[in-house]
């Protein structure tokens, strides 16, 4: 086969190499661009290279130096090459140096064997050679990684003809020695392969370059018009970010005309900056008709004062982006190297991205509406719902109530249809009971529907004490045994000992509603299983299970609701459809929850958790006036040792395992002292005492810190009395408890009641409980002394002579805003002289309470004053 | 004589409708006989057992809607004996859309609970043969 073919492909490579060369020097020549001049040298090597070879190719002799210098020539590609890289992106110290010392070697060696050289020196050429342009190629493959679009592929091409060059060298070499001409010939296809790609990468044609730019632009038009925009102003922010990804420089600023021709930074993706706020537009305009990459640091201060000093990147481009109608952007791009390309393409792309930055607003305007039609129509459906739940509602309630006044109205019409006996009618004693059983139905839905709408609107009044729900169980079954008794139901009980911290009404409410669903739907000679049991975590559980009909798993959710009962609308209905709803708002109100296991035929099994009541310690009879201190401790060793040390100094105590059950009993029970630690389940001691102290009633409570945490400074910033690190010294702890728990005074009491008996009666109860009272009858007085006396509590008949009660009290609690008040009023008829009770409300906070104000002591005002009367022991 | 079927399963209902036409002014009302059921079931049952005239029919069974029954009796899909009997719901639903629900089923009456001993007895002499 002949070499010829061969000989106008080794040719048509020099061309392209030359071409390259003349090309890239031409754009130097123009521009004066550095890294123009330094792809100028890489294509010098080559054409050399190449002029040699054709020439040797050609019959004639050739000077015997020719050969090795155009090998000592071509071997400086590969460090030309890395020489480029190094301007793209950085690379490692010491490596273009020691690719150009082994050149220097390699070179050298080609060099003195002459025309003939020996099979290793050959071979060490080669090896170098590839291993030159491994390193270059590795270099540029590594940046082209770190780009995206037209710019990776640009630089992955070079890559790979910078490795197609090695590879052509090495042919070439091996062909030549072994006398291959096939080899040679393969070398000088590779030869024109990486010619092209070079052609390709470093001065790709107008068509391809045109291509590049317009899959970049349509990338970036459609990343931005996908991208989730919330709002208008985002849209350039978003538009910064995916340019500094398609172009691959380090930093995008987006910049936009304000209304007095400065432009404005209004999008930036790159390190943060401190706000650049605005730019001369002067500056801009020179940097964008260079039309080249212009150094940071030369020029443009104001670009440089906004941006320079804190990018590190050297280099700025900044491109005009006309936004339509008739605007004029920038968009500066901030490169740390210098990029392989000229902004031709890139200003497009910025032009491009102009309009389609106008679509994304619009988008993003079209996109804000569509939310808000979303919105209204979401609000107009939820009340269409609402006004539904309220037609459902009253449907049901009317139907509820319809069903015992049936029976009322019904049977009493009966009655009077009765023949008359003078005065009297002779009824069937049957009829009064149905009529009673059935207002007795009626009243127990009225309340039903109150506690809904008490609950509903959050006015429900939960009195949480501790209470023994075991005890509380069995009362209840007892009430309920003649239902059980006629319904001939087994009752089994597993009852631990537990003490929920619960409203005792409520509770019973909500225990009764269960038990007696149970009893109704479980058929005659049935099983009920009623269990309570501690649950970790200070929960206390109370378990009814039946044997009774069940309720499939559909309709677990809706028995819970309000008239929503098992079975669809053209179902069973039985009870009034309210029992299980106020159950679980109750249970809800108690921060508890309720849960139903059940199937159809399985019988159905209601789980109540509330929490558990915190332990109070029981304390002898006798001493039942000792001071009370509530420890809140979670460590129950801790706690007995404490407990056990205070109750020797004769306090008694309760004691609360978590700050939340802490506060509750120092709500409901107010201690005379607190002991508090400071690591606790839950919220910890700080910030118990913060809540503490932020409640009127408890902020008068001492409180001192016992933990192993020393951080007394904080302890008694927070307002403790004192701070305790443990081990407690005991001895120091009794000190401070009793020196503070002496230094109290008395809360200090006004009473303003017209009706000396009355006055008399109150006064001498307060006094008994410790009490500093002042007492007056005429309402203008108290008023008047409330002003000015400091008072802890203001007690206040309501039917005062000369001010009219409530006056009186709106005023008093309008000028003392923290005073509670508490308003009492004579019942109708009632005779204090006999010692009636009185009925007192009190409106302290708007809380409505009832309390006997026979003995108007201590027992009804304590909870109001949130303090407990100094003790006999300590006066 | 009259038969009146009275489905309802309230004891306390059909103590009432019983002792309120037991009482009745109206001869044929008083003397008809009354035979109950507490059941959709039971219903059916006791009009394939016998011939029955006027069947008042509660919404709320244990086993399903009233108004079922009431579509049987009107699509002729139940077994009698004798021929289709008068309706009469007596509910306490009594908006509009309870009362065409039940005309629409099939029922020749309707009567609001509650209801006097009077309009009881006047709805079932109203509907009553003869």
């Amino acid at each position: 086969m002949g070499t010829g073919w061969s000989l106008v492909v080794l040719f048509a490579a020099l061309m392209t190499f030359a071409a390259l060369f003349v090309r890239s020097l031409w754009g130097y020549l123009r521009r004066r661009d550095p890294l123009q001049r330094d792809i100028t040298w890489v294509f010098l090597p080559p054409t050399v290279f190449f002029v040699a070879a054709v020439a040797g190719a050609l019959p004639g002799p050739l000077p015997s130096w020719v050969e090795p210098m155009a090998y000592a020539i071509i071997l400086t590609q590969p460090c030309l090459t890395v020489r480029l890289a190094a301007r793209l992106r950085s690379v490692p110290h010491g490596l273009e140096l020691f690719v150009w010392l082994t050149w220097v070697f390699v070179a050298g060696a080609r060099l003195f064997t002459g025309a003939d050289p020996t099979d290793p020196v050959l071979a060490l050429v080669v090896v170098v050679f590839l291993v030159g342009e491994g390193i270059a190629a590795a270099l540029l493959f590594g940046k082209a990684r770190r780009r995206t679009g037209a710019n990776r592929a640009r630089l992955t091409i070079a890559s790979a003809a910078t490795l197609a060059f090695g590879g052509m060298i090495a042919l070439i070499g091996v062909g030549t020695f072994t006398e291959k001409p096939a080899l040679e010939a393969a070398g000088r296809v590779l030869a024109m392969v990486s010619g092209l790609g070079y052609l390709f990468a470093f001065a790709p044609p107008r068509w391809l370059r045109r291509a590049f730019s317009a899959s970049t632009a349509q990338k970036v038009t459609e990343r931005l018009l996908r991208a989730p925009v919330e709002s208008p102003e985002q849209v350039w922010q978003i538009y910064a970010e995916i340019m500094r990804v398609q172009t691959g420089a380090d930093a995008v600023a987006v910049l936009m005309p304000r209304p007095d021709g400065q432009l404005a930074t209004i999008g930036y993706s790159g390190p943060s900056l401190p706000t650049p706020d605005s730019l001369d537009n002067a500056d801009l305009t020179a940097l964008i008709r260079a039309g080249r990459p212009a150094r940071l640091r030369e020029g443009a201060p104001s670009v440089v004062a906004h941006y320079g000093d804190d990018l590190s990147d050297d280099f700025v481009t900044a491109l005009s982006m006309p936004v339509p109608p008739d605007v004029d952007g920038a968009v500066l791009l901030f490169n740390r190297h210098r990029t392989l390309f000229r902004d031709e393409d890139l200003r497009q792309l910025a032009a491009l991205g102009g309009q389609a930055g106008v679509l994304a607003e619009r988008q993003a305007v079209i996109a804000a509406q569509r939310r808000l039609s979303d919105e209204l129509s979401q609000s107009v459906e939820a009340l269409t719902r609402a006004s539904k739940a309220k037609s459902t509602f009253l449907a049901n309630m009317s139907h509820e109530l319809r069903t015992p006044l049936n029976a009322i109205i019904g049977f009493s019409d009966l009655m009077r249809l009765e023949e008359p006996d003078s005065d009297r009618r002779r009824v069937p004693a049957e009829w009064i009971e149905h009529i009673h059983t059935s207002g007795r139905h009626l009243l127990g839905l009225i309340n039903d529907i109150l506690d809904l709408a008490k609950v509903e609107a959050g006015h429900l009044d939960l009195r949480l004490a501790p209470l023994r729900v075991d005890t509380a169980l069995i009362e209840l079954l007892t009430g309920l045994s003649p239902l059980i008794t006629t319904k001939q139901l087994t009752v089994k009980r597993d009852l631990a000992e537990v003490t929920a911290l619960a409203d005792r009404v409520r509770f019973r409410q909500i225990v009764e509603n269960l038990l007696s669903n149970a009893i109704k739907f479980t058929p005659s000679g049935g099983t009920i299983t009623v269990t309570t049991r501690d649950l970790r975590d200070d929960v206390v559980e109370v378990v009814v299970e039946d044997t009774g009909i069940g309720i499939a798993e559909a309709d677990h959710g809706r028995v819970f609701e309000e008239f929503q009962q098992a079975g669809d609308d053209e179902g069973r209905r039985a009870g009034t459809g309210l029992g299980l709803a106020l159950t679980r708002r109750l249970v809800e109100a108690h921060d508890g929850e309720i849960s139903l296991v059940s199937a159809p035929g399985q019988g159905s099994s209601f789980a109540v958790r509330l929490p558990a009541a915190p332990i109070v310690r029981s304390v002898p009879a006798d001493d039942a006036d000792a001071p009370l201190v509530l420890l809140i401790e979670d460590d129950p060793q801790a706690a007995d040792l404490l407990s056990a040390q205070l109750s020797a100094a004769g306090y008694r105590i309760a004691v609360a395992g978590s700050g939340e059950s802490g506060l509750t009993v120092a709500g409901t029970t107010p201690p005379d002292a607190i002991v508090l630690d400071v690591t606790l389940p839950g919220i910890d001691g700080f910030e118990v005492i913060r809540r503490l102290k932020a409640d009127a009633r408890l902020a008068g409570i001492p409180v001192f810190f016992a933990s192993i945490v020393d951080e007394r400074q904080a302890g008694l910033e927070l307002g403790a009395s004192d701070y305790f690190v443990k081990p407690v010294d005991q001895a120091a702890l009794l000190a401070a408890l009793a020196q503070t728990l002496a230094d109290r005074s008395s809360p200090r009491v006004l009473v303003v009641e017209d009706d000396d008996q009355v006055r008399c009666a109150i006064e001498q109860g307060l006094r008994a409980g410790g009490a500093d009272v002042v007492a007056c009858a005429e309402g203008r007085d108290g008023l008047e002394l409330s002003r000015t006396g400091h008072f802890d509590l203001i007690v206040c008949d309501m039917q005062s002579t000369d001010v009219d009660g409530f006056s009186l009290m709106a005023a008093i609690a309008e000028d003392s805003a923290h005073t509670p008040v508490l308003g009492i009023t004579a019942g109708i008829g009632a005779d204090p002289s006999d010692a009636a009770p009185l009925v007192a409300t009190a409106m302290a906070g708007g809380v409505l309470a009832e309390a006997m104000a026979g003995g108007a002591g201590w027992e009804t005002l304590a909870p109001l004053l949130g303090r407990r009367p100094p003790s006999r022991k300590d006066t | 004589m009259s038969t009146i079927l009275l489905v309802e399963d309230e004891d306390l209902n059909r103590t009432l409708v019983k002792a309120v036409l037991a009482r009745a002014q109206i001869a044929a009302v008083r003397h008809a006989e009354i035979i109950d059921a507490g059941s959709l079931a039971a219903a059916r049952e006791r009009l394939a057992g016998g011939p029955i005239d006027l069947v008042l029919l509660d919404m709320n069974l244990p086993d399903g809607n009233g108004l079922t029954l009431a579509r049987e009796l009107a699509a002729g899909e139940m077994a009698l004996d004798g021929k289709r009997p008068v309706v009469v719901a007596v509910t306490a639903s009594v908006l509009p859309q309870d009362r065409a629900a039940a005309l629409e089923a099939g029922c020749d009456g309707f009567l609001d609970k509650p209801y006097a001993a009077a309009d009881l007895v006047a709805v079932v002499a109203e509907h009553l043969p003869g």
